[in-house]
């Protein structure tokens, strides 16, 4: 099944920004897509400094060194999708935001991570790297990860966010979140390292991988067109999700209530 | 500190799911209250406190939490990805062998 190719979407090239921002952002663009306020989005963004995000479903103590993220100034949010702990920092950062109603969402969840994924594969490619999608939310490259996702569907409508690390520090991450033994079947702290790659570790060594976000983002956009045949037009946040995001800023990416505890009040 | 607040933990990874931590707060032989983190995916998210609620009262039966699991799944229209009611019944279970 085919999405209709007269579909328009808008797209979203932000610039890097503080984690709580992005994570309020891509709530308010949900729930203007939800309202019919908005056409379906891709969004494009980066982080304006290292940042860590965990799951819907995970308990912060569990999964970082929370003083370490203190003490060197590391925000720790929650997202509103489940799935794991993410070291947010030289990343390209997608989230796509759609109707269920959309052709792209039709089947099981799991289709869906799938076929939003495929796009990620065709950007990829066209830096001459042959990726592929892992069930259930992952995308490797020689079978290590370097993109990875997660989907919530809420209000009708469906937001999957999802990373592409681009020059990510493998070892910083790992200063930052615990590894869990069993979720990495007793391999050393360097094994599971190496399970994890970056786009500039694989590519030129003379590359400057600093330029490379506009491009990135460009080549993520046109794998959604070669996959679902969409146009896009290229628009700014309305003042409708301004407000929204500001609002989910405040009371909950930048509230230890929800991020550490899952508590939010009403909003 | 009374048996009930005593915690017991799991934590498992089965092929093709993802990792969950279970947190057993046990009464007597029963399960007091309970926590499941991880970084599994359940639709709607909020649903999870549904899941939490339906085993506490019930004894360390795989057969009786994979039942009560699968009701509210039902019940509610969840869906569970990465995690599964005979995961969650093994995860209980374990925690509540813990010494």
């Amino acid at each position: 099944m085919a999405v209709a190719r007269s579909e328009t979407w808008r797209l979203i090239i932000d610039t890097q920004l503080p984690g709580a921002r992005n994570m309020a952002i891509d709530h308010a663009i949900m729930k203007a897509v939800a309202d019919g306020k908005a056409l379906p989005t891709l969004r494009l963004y980066g982080w304006d400094s290292p940042t860590i995000t965990v799951g819907y479903f995970q308990n912060v103590e569990d999964e970082v060194y929370i003083d370490k993220c203190r003490k060197d100034g590391i925000d720790v949010i929650r997202r509103i999708t489940g799935g794991g702990t993410v070291y947010h920092d030289n990343e390209v950062t997608y989230s796509v935001s759609i109707p269920l109603a959309s052709a792209i969402t039709y089947g099981t969840i799991l289709e869906s991570y799938q076929r939003i994924g495929i796009p990620i594969v065709h950007a990829l490619s066209d830096f001459g790297l042959h990726a592929e999608y892992q069930p259930i939310n992952d995308i490797t490259v020689y079978g290590k990860k370097i993109s990875g996702s997660a989907q919530t569907r809420k209000m009708g409508t469906l937001l999957q966010h999802g990373t592409i690390m681009v020059e990510t520090n493998i070892d910083e991450m790992f200063r930052y979140i615990r590894v869990a033994d069993e979720k990495n079947a007793g391999r050393e702290l360097a094994a599971v390292k190496d399970r994890v790659v970056t786009m500039c570790s694989l590519m030129a060594p003379n590359l400057r991988c600093d330029h490379l976000y506009q491009h990135i983002a460009a080549a993520v956009a046109r794998g959604f067109t070669k996959e679902f045949g969409i146009t896009f037009r290229e628009e700014s946040l309305t003042e409708y999700e301004l407000e929204l995001a500001e609002n989910y800023q405040e009371k909950m990416f930048s509230n230890p209530d929800w991020n550490l505890h899952r508590k939010v009040d009403a909003i | 500190m009374s048996e009930r607040n005593k915690e017991k933990k799991a934590i498992l990874k089965n092929p093709g799911e993802k990792l969950l931590r279970v947190t057993v707060y046990p009464d007597g032989e029963r399960i007091g209250d309970i926590q499941l983190a991880g970084d599994f995916f359940i639709y709607p998210e909020e649903t999870i406190f549904d899941i939490q609620s339906c085993l506490v009262t019930l004894k360390p039966e795989p057969r009786a939490i994979i039942e009560a699991v699968e009701q509210v799944v039902h019940h509610k229209n969840i869906q569970m990805v990465g995690i599964s009611p005979a995961t969650i019944a093994e995860g209980v279970c374990r925690a509540m062998e813990e010494k």
